[in-house]
């Protein structure tokens, strides 16, 4: 079923014909499908996360849509001419996408899923980096277990910033060890860039993607697209809010 | 024309089929789960030769009565409660 949903996305190319009700009504059948694969962790790794994201992506960009058959035509055609040099002026695609008539509205609610599943796509990733920022976490306080030199300066400062008594001269240097420590936990699990939509297609610009889906006239498809773009922007402190919200439980 | 008309009651006999199994509903899937099995929906669903609006009903009764049931769960990530000596494995 994965390996259909890829292939069919595949075989699109990234073009949608708003006339082709039927053939619309299926592209958002798989999308649902796969929506549903996604939510129920059926993708146990990366890579098939990131086989299906890619197509998705280029399904997501409406620059390559036809609201009519003449619009299609009509790009065939100037294609033609520009190959064998009577035109030089590109074919633009028509601004009548963005309007939300019914004609398109399968068009936007394939567009608004896709959008969902992206949403999803990056709540797994914020996932595999707060599970990195732990074993990092985990690892050096293995390491201040076995070392009693190491661990006494730190815990004493650790249990003044409990009683809110830090003594920042006293204090500085170990406040200074601890920062540095975090920061490369945080690094180390941001590295981690396996899920990144932008840095993973390459052919496709995805903040310009997302940027043309908000001149839609769909204030939910905007809302959602515009909500993505913001979380893209801010990865960082997405981690940093997690990293404060997770709960470790102690086991027997 | 008597073609179409059956072909048309199909399409509309497999999204009945597909409704009547939504949101989990234990009495449709427990009754349809054996008449429409996991194999022949998702060969209907993969088949070319099959027109698109009556695929996608096989893909909406898919979703209903094989993929979104007991026991599968929808995975809340990130996930935010971890047990300490298990966060290394």
């Amino acid at each position: 079923m994965k390996q259909f949903a890829v292939q069919f996305f595949t075989d699109m190319k990234g073009v949608q014909r708003s006339w082709l009700h039927e053939q619309n009504g299926l592209t958002n059948q798989v999308l649902v499908i796969t929506e549903k694969l996604v939510n129920l962790g059926f993708y146990t790794n990366e890579n098939e996360l990131l086989d299906v994201m890619l197509p998705i992506i280029d399904l997501l960009d409406g620059s390559n849509d036809f609201n009519s058959k003449e619009e299609e035509e009509s790009f065939i055609k100037t294609n033609e001419l520009a190959a064998t040099g009577a035109v030089t002026e590109k074919f633009k695609s028509s601004k009548a996408r963005y309007k939300s008539t019914e004609e398109n509205q399968m068009i936007i609610i394939i567009k608004q899923k896709i959008i969902d599943i992206l949403h999803k796509v990056m709540d797994i990733q914020n996932d595999v980096r707060l599970t990195k920022f732990l074993i990092e976490f985990n690892k050096s306080d293995s390491e201040l277990v076995k070392d009693p030199i190491l661990s006494g300066p730190e815990l004493n400062y650790l249990v003044n910033v409990e009683k809110d008594a830090v003594d920042l001269e006293e204090d500085q240097d170990t406040k200074n060890a601890v920062d540095t420590k975090i920061i490369s936990w945080m690094n180390t699990s941001y590295k981690n860039k396996n899920l990144d939509m932008k840095a993973k297609s390459k052919k496709k610009d995805l903040i310009c993607i997302l940027l043309d889906i908000i001149l839609y006239d769909d204030a939910r498809m905007v809302n959602s697209a515009f909500t993505l773009l913001t979380r893209y922007f801010i990865q960082k402190s997405s981690l940093v809010k997690y990293a404060g919200e997770v709960q470790l439980l102690q086991d027997q | 024309m008597r073609e179409e008309r059956l072909y048309n009651y199909f399409v509309a006999m497999i999204d009945l089929i597909a409704l009547m199994c939504l949101s989990r509903n234990m009495s449709g899937i427990s009754l349809l789960q054996d008449k429409y099995k996991m194999d022949f929906v998702v060969d209907c669903f993969l088949n070319d030769h099959i027109g698109c609006e009556l695929r996608s009903n096989f893909a909406k009764l898919l979703i209903s009565l094989h993929i979104d049931k007991d026991p599968l769960e929808q995975i809340n990530v990130p996930i935010l409660t971890r047990v300490w000596g298990e966060v290394i494995k």
